[in-house]
């Protein structure tokens, strides 16, 4: 579904994202990119966003190459991928239902479909008591839900995480890391980038790490592995 | 926020209406002077009267000439006591021998004809004209002063719409950076530029017919009360100008306005958005 050739980013300021990756990532599958803060890991989640672009290689994403997407068809593009931050990106003056179903109006489906499909993405996140609700009512750990309820509504095939568990409190990191397997077991690709270490070694998933910018290791079932990512 | 902008746009239409209102008037004033600039075609003495027709058919036979009325010695002899009523007794003997030839007075529909107007009657000496009296020299002076008054008045616009616009453009730009974090979400979610930008669209739009329309409505009253203001204040001034209509001012200025505030609306959210559309 995924894979990169030889990708390398260099921002304009000359400093250097990711260089000479190479990899490839199967329909539904999880996968962990790890790496200490500066390391790449945000770099190949925008380079999949197409929020940047690269700089060398090549990205193909759902056979498309990144590098030709011509920038009318962006949006469209980007409607195929859900993704979650560390700071939620909620709209304050928003409630739960709103914030989730902004999603949807701006794929422009239709307000049958917005009833219909908000709920039952709202009950699957456990958020169905909660959809009045704003978001400064809310804990951190339900903000991240909201998100992921907000990033997952309109079914994308590939879910990209960026630190989503960053500002959560261990057992509200475990839940949300619970829910992304969750997905993922629906066949949707999970990729999650992050740097907690407990989170991954208990998720027997496959590691991706990155060391200033380079491709270290790849391990299915790993952990996180400091003497790698120190090296 | 918008609050602000529409404030903006209502400062600069209004400073707009009110000059616009002092264009019209001097134009309105330049344009009668303008018009009762005409020509004087004296006739020969010893012309016969029954010539005078023949003389009249041929100036009136000129493309531009809007009017053209014989004045008998005896007419010019009475305008000429009406403009000197003081001196009356003085003047008296004048009328046994009235020394005052008999003349044409024209009227040409556009002052621009003037030149040609004072050759194509000097070249009727043959036919009984005497000389042409004119006021080339002042019709001239009057000429260029509407075109510099164009000039300005165009200049002045043109300088007022762009510094509208940088003014807009920077307050819509704090509305729309306030709301940065919606626009990279939409981004995110994959709105496209046409969804994101539309409501700012609109909301310009409103901005500008909000801060244009307010304005032109007030500057109408505010111009009669003043008008009015003026005559009972000056008596005098009623005699010696008289003011444009402001009925037809305010539906000359209505659309332009309009159309401006709408403009400058519509440009300001367009290009506030750009910036983050980018992403
Ligand atoms: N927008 C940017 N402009 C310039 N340099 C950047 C930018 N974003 C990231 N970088 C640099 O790229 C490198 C990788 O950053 P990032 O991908 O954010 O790492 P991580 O998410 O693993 O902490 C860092 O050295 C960082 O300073
Ligand atoms: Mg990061």
């Amino acid at each position: 579904m995924i894979c990169l050739n030889d990708v390398t980013k260099i921002y304009d300021n000359q400093a250097k994202g990711i260089e000479n990756v190479s990899l490839s990532i199967k329909q539904g599958e999880f996968v962990f990119i790890v790496g200490t803060s500066g390391s790449g890991k945000s770099t190949f989640i925008r380079l999949l966003l197409k929020e940047v672009d690269l700089t060398s290689g090549e990205i193909i994403v759902s056979r498309q190459n990144l590098s030709l997407i011509h920038p009318k068809l962006l949006p469209y593009y980007r409607r195929n991928i859900g993704v979650v931050f560390q700071d939620f990106k909620l709209l304050p003056n928003k409630t739960v239902y709103e914030n989730v179903a902004f999603a949807m109006e701006i794929v422009q489906a239709s307000s049958k479909d917005i009833r219909r499909s908000v709920p039952a993405v709202l009950s699957m996140v456990g958020l169905e008591k909660k959809y009045k609700d704003y978001p400064n009512q809310l804990s951190g750990g339900e903000k991240q839900r909201t998100a992921i309820a907000r990033a997952i509504v309109n079914k994308p095939p590939l879910l990209l995480a960026d630190e989503p568990t960053g500002n959560l409190d261990p057992d509200n990191a475990l839940e949300i890391m619970k829910l992304l397997e969750k997905i993922n077991s629906h066949g949707t690709t999970v990729i999650v980038a992050t740097h907690a270490k407990d989170l991954v070694d208990s998720m027997k998933k496959r590691v991706i790490t990155f060391v200033e910018g380079n491709l270290i290791s790849d391990v299915e079932q790993g952990v996180y592995d400091y003497e790698v990512a120190q090296s | 926020m918008a609050f602000a902008s529409v404030i903006t746009v209502m400062s600069c239409i209004l400073i707009f209406s009110v000059s616009f209102y002092f264009v019209e008037n001097i134009n309105f004033a330049l344009e009668k002077i303008n018009n009762s600039i005409g020509l004087s075609v004296i006739i020969k003495d010893d012309l016969p009267d029954e010539k005078i027709d023949v003389l009249k058919k041929k100036i009136s036979e000129l493309v531009y000439v809007k009017k053209i009325d014989f004045v008998s010695s005896e007419q010019a002899l009475k305008n000429f006591m009406e403009t000197f009523e003081d001196s009356k007794e003085i003047l008296a003997g004048l009328k046994e021998d009235n020394p005052l030839p008999r003349s044409f007075d024209i009227l040409l529909l556009d002052n621009k004809f003037y030149e040609d107007a004072i050759k194509a009657c000097e070249n009727l000496k043959n036919d009984g004209v005497e000389k042409v009296k004119h006021a080339l020299a002042e019709t001239n002076v009057l000429m260029s002063i509407s075109k510099i008054l164009h000039i300005v008045s165009a200049v002045m616009i043109f300088l007022l719409g762009i510094i509208s616009i940088v003014i807009i453009i920077n307050t819509i730009r704090l509305a729309v950076n306030s709301r940065r974090e919606e626009i990279i979400i939409m981004k995110y979610i994959g709105a496209t530029n046409w969804f994101i930008r539309w409501p700012f669209i609109i909301e310009g739009m409103i901005i500008g017919f909000v801060g244009s329309i307010i304005p032109v409505l007030i500057c109408w009253p505010c111009y009669e009360k003043i008008i009015e203001f003026i005559y009972i204040k000056m008596s005098f001034m009623k005699k010696i100008f008289e003011f444009k209509s402001g009925l037809i001012i305010f539906s000359e200025l209505l659309p332009i306005a309009l159309s401006l505030g709408l403009f400058i609306g519509i440009v300001g959210s367009f290009s506030s958005v750009k910036k983050y559309l980018d992403v």
